[in-house]
């Protein structure tokens, strides 16, 4: 605890107490008071290993040794007001699920581009823009036509 | 060890023993003969329950000393004499598996799939080429080598032919058991899975990506009778496809030579295209030299195919079979009035296909069978191509709004509430005699009826169809309709074609004429410009003047006329535009007079009509008042008419459309009115013979378009003058009053009084050439000039 104590202080006093608030909150700590689930990750981080940041800026923790095995390897998300599982890139997701040893970036350098989409986090629920319509829907903005004949369109004879 | 384990292995080295011979009939009974014959015997007839013929077949014996009876599976039939074996199996409610029989066709004899036991024949028979025999057992390969038994000695055994075989057995008066047909026996059916298995050896396995899958005869039939396992481990052999032209694909590979298309088209369609190449496994069908089939019913060989060998292009992967709503109806694309079944998925119509009709079984009509029924007898099972591939004009080129045409000239969507509410007043500022109305070549008789109503109502009798003339003599129906009707023409023996040709302006009477000429050599001569026939014919001139020659019997076909028993005058209806069409019919009555043409047991006089509309449009009396009208209107009301010449209308009339195509009639139009399509609607459609069909709607109709009738309704209502009848009962009660034979839906009502009552012409008949009625046998409408698939077919096919 004195360590984490002294720790602050030390950023304090090198990036000035303005700067230290602020990524405060952008680390999501302010949050962290509201948020059990965030505040306990927090908790969980003192003494892990950063093993990796995947593009979206999620971070990879790993820690061995005193932690139940299972638990050893979690994410904490970029996002701190809103984060869900669905977040997590392909490349991470088998490091993280234990399926791989490999981590994300290691994925990534191992293989040539395998995935022919981006990766694109699961939006439902978020609003008429993020829900599936199919392609018959009128609601989807490439909505098919279902015409099946053509009109006649009326020209200008002579 | 125990008693099971030794009973088990003692099964297992049978088993191993009995699959030695690796056999895959699936019959073990015929392992044991003795038994299979008890067997056969202990089912011998005593009270067997009762079976219906397949198809409901009917027959006719107009003698009774020519009837014969045999034995199918037990069951005793009583046929006319000459039915083969195939056929008395069908009176006997047996449905005989084959493939290159069809009741149309010659008989080939060759897919050797109908082979059935007879009784004291050595081997199976193949029961489409043998005929059934009376009273003695006669056996045969192909019907050449004939053994004869009278009472089970043998007798004769000569190379002789089946028709032979027959006259020697009226001639001898022969008594004996009666033939013993088999049908279910094992022999029967290990012969079938035999054959079956021989057909698959060189048959694709691609019933998934083949067009014909789910209404393939090959498909159905292993099913049913083939077995359940191959042994061909060889390579299967692949055939070169042909180009047959736009219309008919060809994988020729799944071809299994039954030779239905090659005997379609020397006997109905007239083109001796096709034909049986090489022999063996390099067999094949072909057209020797790369050459397309031009025939004006090549779509037909498609139904025929019972594999997936010949194909629609067009529908080529478009549709599954079973995806298909199949909806009855009427093909209105010229006067014969076939009858289709009209194949849709959802909005769109995928495919049309002939319907079965006829008045008789489903035999041929030289076994005497009924021929007398009234049932309608137009197409028998065939289609023209026109009718079979015009269905993609369906869906191009159709009006779907109201549409004004604004002050400069160009069209502008609206309500039906605007677009009727100016079309109404217009009406009211305009004279009653400068009003007109033209009926088009698609219009059905109820929306005729509603329009002829409306326009006398508003106080102008000027209403005509197109394609029937400026003044149409609609007082008898016998000189305007097809008197003999198209099934009767079967009946002739000379025929006289005036101004007509029939191949391009009815191609299904025209495969009923070859039908006759072919069957009874029957003469036709033929007035009119040089035209293409497929049957032999005597050109006799061009012009009116030979018809006056005939009359006064100078003329050397007139003799052939004098001679015929039954003679048959087809008369076009392209005979209506001209100017001295009442001298043409006149000379036409004249002959039919001085050859006894119309007697009280033979009608021979006939109008060939050009289009769905012209038939009930007279019976309507849609006739104008004065042949000069289209000079002086102010108002015209255009009803699906294209093909009206509008060039003498005044620059200042108003020129309504109302139709379902954007064709050359909207270009005059001022206000356009969308209206369905036959597919869409239910409508009455009178045919050339005088028969009454209704049209169905199989699809729904496109955008804002409304039924034709409804739509005058609707603008007699504007209007003011509102019309009687609101639904389509009331207006074909309407209809009953003026033409009650419209409402005799499907049986043709002939015309009571015959042409001879018409008034003498003082009128003479001019030396202008014929000419011909129809340009274009792929376009002559709104809906097949917009057809692609026809398009292609006029620049391919017409030289």
């Amino acid at each position: 605890m004195a360590s984490v104590v002294r720790s602050i202080f030390q950023s304090i006093k090198e990036k000035g107490i303005g700067n230290f608030i602020k990524e405060l909150k952008q680390e999501g700590y302010v949050r962290c008071l509201a948020d059990g689930n965030l505040l306990q990750t927090k908790i969980h981080n003192i003494g892990a290993t950063l093993v990796g940041v995947d593009k979206f800026g999620n971070k990879y923790y790993e820690k061995l040794g005193d932690t139940q095995y299972g638990r050893h390897r979690w994410v904490e998300y970029a996002q701190k007001n809103r984060y869900n599982a669905s977040q997590v890139p392909a490349e991470w997701h088998g490091w993280l699920h234990h399926i791989t040893d490999h981590t994300g970036d290691e994925l990534l350098l191992l293989k040539p581009k395998r995935y022919g989409l981006e990766h694109k986090e699961n939006f439902s629920g978020e609003g008429d823009a993020y829900i599936y319509h199919s392609k018959g829907h009128t609601l989807n903005p490439g909505q098919r036509d279902w015409t099946r004949y053509q009109t006649w369109q009326p020209t200008k004879k002579e | 060890m125990g008693l099971g384990l030794l009973a088990s292995r003692a099964l297992r080295s049978s088993r191993i023993i009995r699959n030695s011979t690796r056999t895959i009939v699936s019959t073990p009974e015929l392992k044991n003969a003795d038994a299979a014959a008890a067997a056969a015997a202990a089912d011998a007839p005593s009270d067997l329950p009762k079976r219906n013929p397949v198809g409901g077949a009917r027959v006719h014996i107009p003698n009774p000393d020519d009837v014969i009876e045999v034995f199918v599976d037990g069951y005793p039939v009583k046929i006319p004499k000459g039915m083969t074996v195939l056929q008395a199996c069908e009176v006997a409610g047996v449905d005989i598996p084959r493939f290159c029989y069809h009741s149309r066709l010659s008989i080939a004899g060759n897919c050797r799939m109908c082979l059935v036991e007879v009784e004291k024949s050595p081997k199976s028979v193949a029961s489409c080429a043998m005929p059934a025999l009376p009273d003695f057992v006669l056996s045969s390969n192909s019907g050449l080598v004939l053994l004869v038994l009278v009472e089970n000695q043998l007798k004769y055994s000569h190379c002789i032919s089946a028709e032979k075989a027959v006259y020697m057995h009226q001639t001898h008066d022969l008594q004996g058991p009666r033939m013993k047909i088999k049908t279910d026996t094992p022999i029967a059916k290990k012969a079938r899975e035999g054959v079956m298995e021989f057909l698959l050896m060189n048959h694709p396995l691609d019933c998934p990506i083949c067009d014909q899958g789910g209404e393939c005869d090959l498909q159905d039939q292993s099913m049913a009778f083939g077995s359940d396992r191959g042994r061909f481990t060889e390579m299967k052999r692949s055939v070169v496809d042909k180009n047959l032209g736009p219309l008919v694909k060809t994988v020729m590979t799944r071809c299994i030579q039954c030779t239905r298309c090659v005997r379609f088209a020397s006997e109905v369609a007239g083109v001796e295209d096709l034909g049986m190449l090489g022999r063996g496994s390099g067999e094949e069908i072909g057209t020797y030299v790369e050459k397309l089939m031009t025939s004006e019913l090549s779509g037909n060989v498609i139904d025929i195919c019972p594999v997936g060998a010949l194909t629609s292009k067009p529908f080529a992967f478009k549709a599954r079979n079973w995806e298909l709503k199949g909806t009855e109806s009427i093909d209105v694309t010229d006067a014969v009035g076939s009858n289709i079944r009209i194949d849709s998925r959802g909005p769109e119509v995928m495919r049309v296909v002939p319907r079965l009709n006829e008045g008789c079984p489903s035999f041929r009509a030289d076994l005497k069978l009924d021929l007398t029924s009234t049932l309608p007898d137009i197409n028998e099972e065939w289609i023209s191509d026109k009718t079979r591939f015009f269905y993609d004009g369906l869906k191009r080129q159709r009006l779907n709004d109201p549409m004004i045409r604004g002050a400069d000239g160009r069209f502008q969507a609206v309500s039906w509430r605007d677009a009727l509410a100016i079309v109404a007043e217009v009406m009211h500022q305009i004279k009653p005699e400068e009003i007109i109305g033209v009926a088009g070549k698609l219009s059905d008789a109820e929306s005729m009826m509603a329009l002829k109503d409306l326009l006398n109502k508003m106080g102008s009798n000027n209403i005509f169809c197109e394609g029937n003339g400026m003044c149409p003599n609609a007082d008898l129906r016998s000189g305007y309709i097809m008197n003999t009707s198209i099934s009767g023409l079967e009946k002739a023996d000379t025929f006289l074609l005036v101004g007509t040709q029939p191949r391009v302006e009815a191609a299904m009477v025209n495969a009923r004429i070859r039908k006759t000429v072919k069957a009874t050599n029957a003469k036709v001569g033929y007035v009119g410009p040089a035209a293409d026939f497929n049957y032999d014919h005597e050109h006799l001139g061009t012009d009116p003047q030979t018809l006056v020659e005939i009359a006064k019997g100078s003329h050397p076909f007139s003799s052939a006329l004098k001679n015929a028993k039954n003679p048959v005058i087809i008369v076009g209806a392209g005979v209506f535009d001209r100017d001295d069409k009442d001298a043409v019919f006149a000379a036409v009555d004249t002959i039919a007079k001085n050859n006894n043409v119309v007697r009280p047991d033979w009608n021979g006089l006939n109008v060939l009509l050009l289009n769905a509309a012209q038939a009930a449009a007279l019976d309507l009396g849609l006739v104008p008042e004065s042949d000069k009208c289209i000079d002086s209107a102010k108002f015209v009301y255009l009803m699906g008419a294209d093909d009206v010449n509008l060039d003498k209308l005044p620059d200042d009339a108003f020129v309504v459309y109302q139709g379902h195509h954007g064709d050359r009639g909207v270009y005059r139009a001022n206000v356009i009115l969308p209206a369905s399509a036959f597919t869409e609607k239910e409508g009455i459609y009178e045919n050339t013979e005088g028969c009454a069909q209704i049209t169905l709607p199989a699809v729904p109709t496109v955008g804002d378009a409304r039924d034709d009738w409804k739509i005058v309704r609707a603008l007699s209502e504007v209007a003011g003058v509102g019309l009687p009848y609101d639904s389509l009962g009331a207006i074909r009660s309407r209809i009953k009053t003026v033409a009650p034979n419209l409402l005799e839906v499907d049986e043709r009502q002939p015309a009571t009084f015959s042409t001879s009552l018409r008034p003498e012409v003082s009128q003479k008949v001019s030396a202008t050439p014929f000419t011909p009625a129809v340009e274009n046998f792929y376009m002559t409408d709104a809906i097949t000039r917009a057809s692609k698939i026809m398009a292609q077919c006029s620049a391919l096919l017409k030289k």
